[in-house]
């Protein structure tokens, strides 16, 4: 069967530029979003028992997730729970009294935590934007270099690094300091910063930014303008990870700190050696329930952002 | 020089800086455990303190026991956080309640991790409590010693608890773009779900999980916190040992120490060379990874 | 045996039927989609959809972007769910079978080979999911390979093939599970212009040597009329018109049709007393026999292009 020829339309965009279907017919493997839309449709119809095996491991996780914490949570609020009992004995608001109320640092040392992780955040990622913007835009010679100085301090132990760097920090003048915890906490952050800038800083790349120059805006007013809300996600996704390494950090405080410098990590500790549950299950609580706070503020203003972008 | 010759330059410096930092407490390490160290008088440069320490048996027994502890830690976390994995992708809940209740042990430090496993694992523990109203047990003597025992089975299933959902969730891209896209097509050829994962889903997700599993090994390796709240104080593990060789007053004894942290350093340098040099093989082996 | 006039008459009326027949749908059809609605994020995408391919054909499915067309073939595939109506292939519903069970095979745009096979493994691969010994498996492959004209590249990977050679593997690797449907996705628009012509012959080729019913979905009209044996044309989630490409073309069933092939002419105007002229101050008119009245009066773009006055 010989091809027919037929005329061929004047205005058919099927010569030249192909112009790709909207989301559902267009093959894109980049987000996971769009690909939950595929995989929903394709595990709505799957088999019934494999979904349901899978369906039970996730509930298993869940299960087991949670446990812990929830009996956690039923320690802090414990006032007698002898063996063999499966569940308190006797309740008490007591040790949650103690460790809250006026005469306890607590608040203190919360506060310096908060600050501290706060702090590293904000170095953090401005140190990682930096170095994203001179790897990605300015495309500088040695990026292969960089890429694996960056992982340096995951190939190194945070107890090696700190038994390591402690002399240089007295020497240095840090030693005992906030700076000096700072600082380390920065090198235990760094990595997950420039990861998570390089990909996004890559990503939006330099175009919209030339062409707000083009149309007189200076260099600096143009990053600020058209790149940082572009950036806007990966920066707090950043910050995030960046405040939760800090905050968690428990032996590189312990050493750039000479124990004089408290934070909520630190200062839990002899309390878990203790013995007392309910006590450090005070501090466990507290800890988490104020790292959790802190994470869903970032978590949600990402998301504000991703959603004010799609529309 | 011009500007864009000076502006990259000048972005890059903290980044150095940082940098510098890091190598400096390495060299330090390196030259401290070979025992010089010009502000306590010791000169000579030697193996010595190495050649003492892995000669000593309970140097090598701790080394073992953060050896066990690092590589079983990381192989269950890594087959347990791929079925999570697995089951995320399978069942569409890669975003949402499910996914956030997967990254919650991430935000959990190692510390309160401790307390957690206490509260379960500990004799007088959650499970052992089940385990006597069921009639298994008579007494809590009776529940395997988890906690403080030798074996460190608590250490291991605490690091089991955090890292197997962090690399759930640091495979989850990957794995769930291969799924949707050739998992899909390999269904599409008649390949049933299970055949789908185990003959295309899982070896293309393989880079990430590798990734995850080297990562938690040298977590695991290098750890303090839980080792010391949650191990046995016979033998010691290999992190533990380190500090308490390194808080000892005797500045003369602190090339011990350093050449502890020598040994970890090196092990972890060896693990990140053996990951490289895997990652390439697998890469030749399933293509150099799928990008649509 | 001379045949009678009457004899003659009879054939004539009954070959006459048969076209209509084949054109209305009655001989063996290989799959009947039968009012099919599908709803993807809460909108409806196929919206009470009814379609016929028939035994051996090569149907192509023609439309606007974002008419639903892929869609549609990945629900016929297995890959996206039905809200409600019928598919039947050989006369058994598959709705509720899962696409690795249904039979129909979809060669993907993206092609989708697997990066951690050779060629021939992945074209080996549905016999694998049959059970056929390695050795076997990778001989058929070969031989596929040799229909799509690719034979002694099966130990390359895929990395190292171009766009064009990675879609024949993706090809044979179809025609290899043996599908009792063969569903192509916009299969050439990730090719080069140049190379879409040789693919578009290849398919064909490939098409008389294996009988394989085919639908394949494209929005590029030349592609769609010169391959196929029928053409559905679909609008906004339904099927507008199918038929033989002479008939779209000479009979589009409304304007939405005919306007998609574009440069016919529309023209607005009245007939009085046998002449139709127009009201668009052209002050054309033409001898027609139709009553009097308001009528638009669409000039097919070949007439135009002839240049002849009708």
């Amino acid at each position: 069967m010989k091809d027919r020829e037929y005329m061929r339309d004047p205005d058919s965009s099927t010569s030249g530029t192909h112009i790709h279907e909207k989301t559902e017919d267009r093959a894109d493997v980049r987000s996971v979003s769009r690909n939950e839309e595929r995989t929903e449709s394709r595990t709505e119809k799957g088999s019934g028992s494999r979904n349901r095996c899978m369906r039970a491991v996730l509930a298993l996780t869940v299960f087991f997730i949670f446990l812990p914490v929830i009996v956690t949570m039923l320690w802090t609020v414990t006032g007698r729970w002898p063996w063999p009992s499966l569940l308190p004995e006797s309740y008490t608001t007591r040790t949650l009294q103690e460790l809250f109320s006026g005469s306890s640092s607590l608040h203190e040392i919360l506060r310096g935590s908060v600050l501290i992780a706060t702090i590293v955040a904000l170095l953090g990622t401005v140190i990682a934007m930096m170095t994203a913007r001179a790897t990605e835009i300015y495309r500088i010679r040695g990026r292969q270099i960089i890429s694996w100085s960056a992982m340096l301090p995951l190939i190194v132990p945070g107890t090696v690094f700190a038994m390591g760097i402690q002399v240089i920090l007295i020497r240095m003048g840090l030693g005992d300091t906030v700076a000096g915890v700072i600082l380390v906490h920065l090198v235990a952050a760094l990595p997950y910063c420039v990861f998570i800038m390089t990909d996004i800083t890559a990503a939006v790349g330099s175009n919209l930014e030339e062409q707000a120059q083009i149309l007189g805006a200076g260099p600096v007013r143009s990053f600020f303008d058209v790149s940082v809300p572009q950036l806007l996600p990966g920066i707090l996704s950043s910050a995030s990870m960046a405040y939760i390494i800090s905050y968690s950090q428990y032996f590189t405080t312990l050493l750039a700190g000479g124990g004089k410098v408290k934070t909520l990590a630190l200062v839990m500790v002899p309390y878990i050696q203790s013995g007392d549950r309910a006590l450090s299950s005070v501090y466990a609580v507290t800890f988490v329930g104020s790292a959790l706070i802190v994470f869903f503020i970032f978590e949600a203003l990402i998301h504000r952002i991703m959603r004010s972008e799609e529309s | 020089m011009k500007r864009e010759h000076i502006v990259p330059l000048l972005l890059i410096t903290p980044f150095a800086l940082i940098t510098v930092l890091v190598l400096a407490a390495i060299i330090n390490i390196m030259v401290q455990s070979l025992g010089y160290m010009p502000v306590f008088g010791l000169y000579d440069i030697s193996l010595k303190y190495y050649l003492e320490e892995l000669s000593r048996p309970e140097v090598l027994q701790s080394l073992g026991v953060s050896v066990r502890v690092a590589l079983f830690s990381a192989v269950l976390a890594a087959v347990i956080g791929t079925i999570i994995c697995a089951a995320l992708v399978r069942t569409g809940r890669t975003r949402g309640v499910m996914l956030y209740t997967v990254r919650l042990p991430i935000l959990v430090p190692h510390t309160v991790v401790a307390v957690f496993t206490v509260a379960l694992l500990a004799q007088t523990g959650l499970f052992a409590r089940i385990a006597f109203a069921l009639g298994m047990i008579g007494d809590y003597t009776e529940f395997p010693m988890l906690l403080f025992g030798k074996d460190y089975w608590g250490v291991i299933l605490a690091y089991v608890w955090k890292e197997a959902p962090f690399i759930a969730y640091f495979s989850l891209a990957l794995m769930a773009n291969v799924s949707a896209t050739l998992g899909e097509a390999a269904e599409n050829l008649g390949a049933s779900p299970m055949r789908s994962f185990f003959h295309i889903t899982l070896p293309m997700s393989l880079p990430a999980i590798a990734r995850g599993f080297i990562i938690v090994f040298i977590f695991a390796f290098g750890g303090y916190e839980l080792p010391m709240l949650l191990g046995s104080t016979v033998p010691k593990a290999f992190p533990v040992y380190t500090y308490i060789e390194f808080i000892k007053p005797d500045f003369k004894l602190r090339p011990y120490a350093m050449a502890m942290n020598g040994i970890t350093l090196i092990m972890s340098l060896v693990m990140a060379l053996i990951y490289a040099l895997l990652m390439q093989r697998l890469m030749k082996k399933i293509g150099g990874g799928y990008e649509g | 045996m001379e045949k009678t006039a009457i004899e003659k008459a009879a054939i004539e009326k009954t070959e006459k039927a048969a076209i209509t027949r084949s054109v209305s749908g009655d001989s063996y059809a290989k799959l009947i989609i039968d009012r099919l609605s599908v709803e993807l994020n809460r909108s409806v995408i196929l919206d009470d959809l009814t379609l016929q391919v028939k035994e051996h054909e090569f149907l192509s499915l023609l439309g606007p972007s974002g008419c639903g067309k892929s869609t549609l073939l990945k629900s016929i595939g297995g890959i996206v769910p039905v809200k409600s109506g019928a598919i039947r292939l050989d006369g058994e519903l598959i709705n509720d079978k899962p696409s690795y069970r249904r039979g129909t095979v979809i060669v993907f745009q993206d092609m989708r080979l697997f990066p951690n096979m050779s060629v021939a493994e992945n074209v080996a691969y549905p016999l694998r999911i049959k059970g056929i010994k390695k050795s076997d498996r990778l001989g058929k492959a070969e031989e596929y390979l040799e229909h799509v004209q690719l034979s002694g590249l099966g130990n390359r990977r895929i990395s190292q093939l171009s766009g064009g050679q990675q879609q024949r593997v993706a090809l044979a690797r179809a025609l290899a599970a043996e599908p009792k449907l063969l569903l192509l996705d916009e299969p050439f628009s990730s090719l080069d212009e140049n190379l879409r012509g040789d693919m578009r012959q290849l398919v064909k080729k490939l098409h008389r040597e294996f009988g394989m019913t085919t639908v394949m979905v494209t929005h590029d009209r030349q592609e769609a009329l010169s391959m196929a044996d029928r053409v559905a044309i679909m609008f906004s989630g339904k099927i507008v018109q199918t038929g033989t490409p002479e008939m779209i073309l000479s009979s589009p069933a409304d304007e939405r049709v005919s306007g998609y092939f574009g440069g016919n002419r529309y023209v607005h105007g009245i007939v009085k007393g046998g002449v139709f002229t127009a009201l668009d101050g052209s002050g054309q008119s033409w001898c027609v026999s139709l009553e009097d009245g308001e009528y638009d009066l669409m000039i097919r773009a070949e007439v135009l292009s002839s240049g002849t006055d009708s």
